[in-house]
C-alpha cells in the first residue's frame, strides 16, 4: 500500500456513492403531478403535488390539512408536524404516498416544503 | 434535480466536519444537535434526506479528522483517547504523518468492510439485539469490572477515576442542561488533554512525510477484531470505540502503537457504520449524530439506508484525500507555530462556547470534568476510565 494507492481507492470509493445515489435519487425524484391525475389506480403509489393550504386540523399525533390547485383538492396528512410549521393559505409542494381512507383517496406526506 | 440537492448537502456537510474534525472540543453530536434545532426552518428549503446527508458528510469527515488534533496537539475527542499516546509517541519522532495515515487506512477499510457486511450485520442485530436487552445491565456491569481489571497499572485508581466520573455523569445528566454532554466531554477529554500539554512543554521536531508499511497479515488480523469487538460492543448504550478497543486488543496477537493506531480508528468507524445499522434493524442510533439523523429522516427504510451508505461512501474518499492532505500542512505548520499559544486558544474557545450554550451551570459542570480529566494521566491509567460518566447513569437506568 502505498499514498498513491490509498488515493485511488478512495476515489473509487467516491465515484461508487455516487452513482448509488445517482441510481436512488433517480427513483426517489418524482415529478410534479396535478391532484385530478391522482385516481385509484395511484394508490400505494408516490407522488408529488404543489398546492394551497385551504383547511388545516392539528392533533397531538397528526396534521390534516386539505391541499387545493387549479384542478381539485386532496387530504393530506402529515405524522411529522414539527418539521413545518404551516398555516391555512400556505403554497406548499407536498411528496408521498397516495392512501385510501373511508372510500376517500389521501396522501401520507413524506416531504412537505412550505414556500 | 434531487440529486443534486443531496450531493450539495453532503459537500456542506464534510465542510463542517472539517471545522469539527481540526478543532478539539467541537464535538459532531453537538453540531448535530444545532442542525436538529434548525430543522423545522432548514426543511421548507430541502429534503429530511439532503439534511441527514450533511450530517453524515460531517460525521464520515470528521471521524478521518480528529486523528490530527489527537496526534498533533495530543486533545482527543472521547473517540479517539486511547489512540493519543501512540500518536502522540510518533509524532514526537517526527511520525505525526505516519500517525495519521494509519488512522485513515483504519478508518476506510473498516468502513469498506461494514458496508460489504451490512446485510449480514442487520441479521445479527435483529437475532442478536432481543438476547443483549433482556441482559443488557448486567453485560455492561461485567464489561466494566473487566475494564477496571484490565488496568495494567493502578486498578484502585481506575476504580476511583470511574467512579467519579459515574457521580459526575448522574448529576450532569438530572441538571435539565440542554446539551449536558457537552461540558462533561470537553472538560473530561478535551480541555483535561490540553491543559497538560501546555505544562508539558512539548518540542515537536521535524516531521518527515512517510507512508507507513503495514503487514498485511497484521492489517487483517487487526481489522478482523475492530469488526467483531466493535459491531458487539455497538449494541449497547455507553460503549464507545475506547471500550471496544479494550476488548478488540484481547483478540489481537503483540499488539504495537501502531497497530493500536489502526485498531482504534477502525472502531471509530464500525461504531458509526453500526450505529447506521442499529437505526434501521432496532431504531436504534448508538451514536448522537446518528440518533439525530434518524429524527430528521423519520423512518429508515432500506433506500433511506442505502441511500445515507452512499454518501458514507463518497464522504470516505473526501475524507481521505482530506486526511493526506491537510496532514502534510500540519506537519509543516507543527514545526512553526506556537504549540502552547495554540493550546491556550484553543482553551479559551472551547471554554467561551461551553459558556454561550450551557451558561453558569454548565460551566461548573466543565470545570469540574476538567479537574477529574487530570487524573488518569497524572495517576498514569487509561482516560477510558471516565466513560463511567455514561455507563453508570445508564447501568442505573436500566437497574432502576
Amino acid at each position: 500500500m502505498n499514498e498513491k494507492r490509498l488515493t485511488k481507492i478512495a476515489l473509487v470509493c467516491s465515484l461508487v456513492g455516487i452513482l448509488l445515489l445517482l441510481l436512488i435519487a433517480e427513483r426517489q425524484d418524482v415529478s410534479t403531478s396535478s391532484i385530478e391525475k391522482i385516481t385509484n389506480q395511484s394508490i400505494d403509489k408516490e407522488v408529488k403535488i404543489k398546492g394551497k393550504i385551504s383547511t388545516l386540523k392539528e392533533t397531538p399525533a397528526v396534521t390534516i390539512t386539505q391541499v387545493q390547485d387549479a384542478t381539485s383538492g386532496i387530504t393530506v396528512i402529515m405524522f411529522r408536524k414539527e418539521n413545518v410549521t404551516l398555516q391555512k393559505g400556505d403554497l406548499v409542494e407536498v411528496q408521498g404516498i397516495v392512501k385510501e381512507f373511508e372510500g376517500k383517496l389521501e396522501i401520507e406526506a413524506k416531504i412537505v416544503r412550505a414556500f | 434535480m434531487l440529486i443534486i440537492e443531496l450531493l450539495l448537502g453532503l459537500l456542506i456537510g464534510c465542510l463542517i466536519g472539517i471545522f469539527t474534525g481540526i478543532t478539539p472540543g467541537v464535538h459532531i453530536n453537538l453540531v448535530s444537535v444545532i442542525i436538529l434545532s434548525f430543522s423545522p426552518w432548514l426543511l421548507e428549503f430541502v429534503s429530511p434526506l439532503t439534511l441527514g446527508l450533511v450530517i453524515v458528510g460531517m460525521t464520515i469527515v470528521h471521524t478521518f479528522l480528529d486523528s490530527i488534533p489527537a496526534t498533533f496537539l495530543g486533545a482527543p475527542d472521547s473517540d479517539e483517547v486511547l489512540s493519543v499516546l501512540p500518536g502522540h509517541k510518533l509524532l514526537l519522532k517526527g511520525r505525526g504523518y505516519e500517525a495519521v495515515t494509519r488512522t485513515a487506512i483504519g478508518t476506510l477499510a473498516a468502513a469498506m468492510i461494514m458496508i460489504a457486511l451490512t446485510p449480514a450485520l442487520i441479521l445479527l442485530v435483529n437475532v442478536l439485539y432481543p438476547l443483549v436487552k433482556e441482559k443488557m445491565s448486567f453485560i455492561l456491569l461485567i464489561l466494566c469490572c473487566f475494564f477496571i481489571c484490565k488496568e495494567p497499572r493502578s486498578k484502585l485508581w481506575a476504580l476511583l477515576v470511574f467512579s467519579l466520573a459515574g457521580v459526575l455523569g448522574i448529576v450532569t445528566l438530572t441538571m435539565g442542561l440542554k446539551d449536558p454532554l457537552f461540558p462533561l466531554f470537553s472538560g473530561l477529554f478535551g480541555t483535561a488533554g490540553l491543559l497538560l500539554s501546555i505544562n508539558e512543554k512539548v518540542n515537536v521536531p521535524q516531521q518527515e512525510i512517510s507512508f507507513p508499511v503495514i503487514e498485511k497479515k497484521q492489517g487483517f488480523g487487526t481489522l478482523l477484531s475492530a469488526v467483531i469487538s466493535g459491531s458487539l460492543c455497538s449494541m449497547l448504550p455507553g460503549l464507545g470505540p475506547s471500550q471496544a478497543a479494550m476488548v478488540g486488543a484481547q483478540f489481537t496477537k503483540s499488539m504495537t502503537g501502531e497497530t493500536f493506531l489502526i485498531l482504534n480508528s477502525a472502531l471509530n468507524m464500525v461504531n458509526m457504520m453500526m450505529s447506521f445499522i442499529t437505526l434501521y434493524a432496532i431504531n436504534k442510533g448508538r451514536n448522537g449524530a446518528i440518533v439525530v439523523v434518524g429524527e430528521i429522516v423519520g423512518k429508515i427504510g432500506k433506500e433511506e439506508l442505502l441511500m445515507l451508505l452512499a454518501g458514507v461512501l463518497i464522504a470516505l474518499g473526501i475524507g481521505t484525500w482530506l486526511t493526506l492532505s491537510l496532514t502534510k500542512v500540519f506537519a509543516k505548520l507543527m514545526t512553526k507555530i506556537n504549540y502552547k499559544k495554540l493550546c491556550i486558544g484553543i482553551i479559551i474557545f472551547v471554554t467561551g462556547l461551553v459558556i454561550f450554550m450551557t451558561s453558569w451551570q454548565g460551566l461548573l459542570i466543565y470545570l469540574t470534568a476538567t479537574s477529574l480529566g487530570l487524573l488518569p494521566p497524572l495517576k498514569n491509567v487509561g482516560r477510558s476510565h471516565m466513560m463511567g460518566c455514561l455507563l453508570v447513569p445508564i447501568i442505573l437506568f436500566l437497574i432502576l
